[in-house]
């Protein structure tokens, strides 16, 4: 279990603790009322084919059912939120942070979030015999910068940002979603175009001297770029329960493709979940 | 009090007239059943637009000239039926009432319940991409 996914399960923990104070005690109650937002449980079926294969991601979502707790709350300025159908699938991914300016459809924020998830198996696999003897590379936290604009159907998001935790890179993002209501039915079309700086690329997709092996020549990358597109659609199935899923290809720059370690040409993500709304 | 061999007659006889006339009269009553399937309609968002492809069914114990109505719209009337069935287009953002009226007097109703999964929000929110 990652950290984000420890993060997640903590943060329904305390909402449920201040569930059974809240009774008691009208200041933790207070605390308390102060949450808006909603709060998902989910079950669902997954797939992800990652640009490298055999990775730790790939299998958790691949094999097996998805039990998610996401949502979008708020406390004050301060939120938390679970894009998993935005720009990738990252399912145990949760990004917090700090809206400093708000003033009708436009929103800075300060955010803290993981773009990158990579936890190379511990034990040799037939199946990526080219991830064998990498040393470990971990996720990242991105402290960034997000400016949204929501306006009507269209939200468009730009956020640049520093991980301060693995790689020390510098990542930029743009986004958008066009929000296509019919009937019952809401489909979100997303598109992202994310930057990754030479020693973001570098870390994941690099093969260092201490890697380097006949089959593995030395790659040195410089900075890349990602894009995502994607289609959402949520059904409402019954009052409070939703029926959601996302298809989406993810699409990589040279320095990313040109890889030793990289053996497929793009990503596919997929993801259907029934999820009971709070 | 008490009554002779007579006046128990009358007093039976009396009863049992009663009794027969209130039958008869209910067998001349109309009855009307209505049955609307789906009777429940599910939103997204509280407030929005909900719409569902909805049947309603009824018969009734005698032939009737009526209409069926969802609030004030007519959608279907019927001459000397006794059964009719209407498929129809629900669009409605709240719980809506569907009838059944003979020369406006209402014979039968039922109800087509909104629901929804998101309940209103208080922030100016409509995306739900999460």
């Amino acid at each position: 279990m990652n950290i984000r996914r420890q993060w997640l399960l903590g943060l329904l923990f305390s909402l449920s603790c201040g569930d059974v104070h809240a009774e008691g005690a009208d200041t933790i109650s207070s605390w308390f009322e102060d949450f808006e937002g909603t709060l998902y449980l989910g079950i669902g079926k997954g797939y992800h084919n990652t640009l490298v294969p055999g990775l730790d991601q790939e299998h958790d979502i691949n094999q097996g059912w998805l039990f998610v707790v996401t949502g979008d709350l708020h406390w004050g300025n301060f939120f938390i939120e679970t894009p998993i159908h935005r720009s990738g699938a990252y399912v145990y991914s949760a990004t917090i942070g700090y809206r400093f300016y708000q003033q009708q459809e436009h929103s800075w924020d300060l955010i803290s979030s993981n773009y990158n998830i990579w936890i190379p198996e511990n034990k040799t696999s037939t199946a990526s015999p080219q991830l064998d003897g990498l040393t470990i590379r971990n996720g990242d936290s991105v402290h960034a910068v997000r400016y949204q604009y929501q306006y009507q159907q269209h939200a468009l998001g730009v956020e640049a940002g520093l991980d301060v935790l693995t790689h020390r890179g510098a990542i930029g993002r743009v986004s958008y979603s066009y929000l296509l209501p019919w009937r019952n039915l809401d489909f979100y079309l997303n598109a992202a175009l994310t930057f990754e700086a030479a020693k973001v690329v570098n870390y994941y997709y690099g093969v260092h001297p201490d890697e380097v092996r006949p089959d593995r020549p030395l790659y040195r990358p410089g900075a890349g770029l990602k894009s995502h597109l994607g289609v959402t659609a949520i059904y409402p199935l019954a009052e409070n329960w939703q029926l959601d899923g996302s298809v989406g290809l993810n699409l990589f720059s040279s320095s990313y493709l040109d890889s030793p370690l990289v053996t497929r040409s793009h990503e596919q993500v997929a993801i259907v979940m029934v999820r009971y709304v709070f | 009090m008490s009554f002779n061999q007579q006046q128990c007659f009358w007093l039976l006889l009396t009863a049992s007239l009663a009794l027969q006339s209130f039958f008869v009269g209910a067998g001349d009553a109309v009855a009307v059943v209505l049955k609307i399937t789906p009777d429940t309609c599910v939103s997204l968002q509280q407030g929005r637009t909900c719409y569902s492809k909805v049947t309603a069914r009824w018969h009734s114990n005698q032939p009737l000239d009526l209409c069926l109505a969802i609030e004030d719209q007519v959608l279907q009337c019927w001459k000397q039926q006794q059964q009719g069935q209407h498929q129809f287009e629900f669009a409605g953002a709240s719980t809506s009432m569907v009838r059944l009226l003979r020369d406006q007097q209402l014979l039968a109703q039922a109800y087509i319940e909104v629901n929804w999964v998101h309940k209103a929000s208080r922030a100016k929110r409509h995306w739900r991409l999460f």
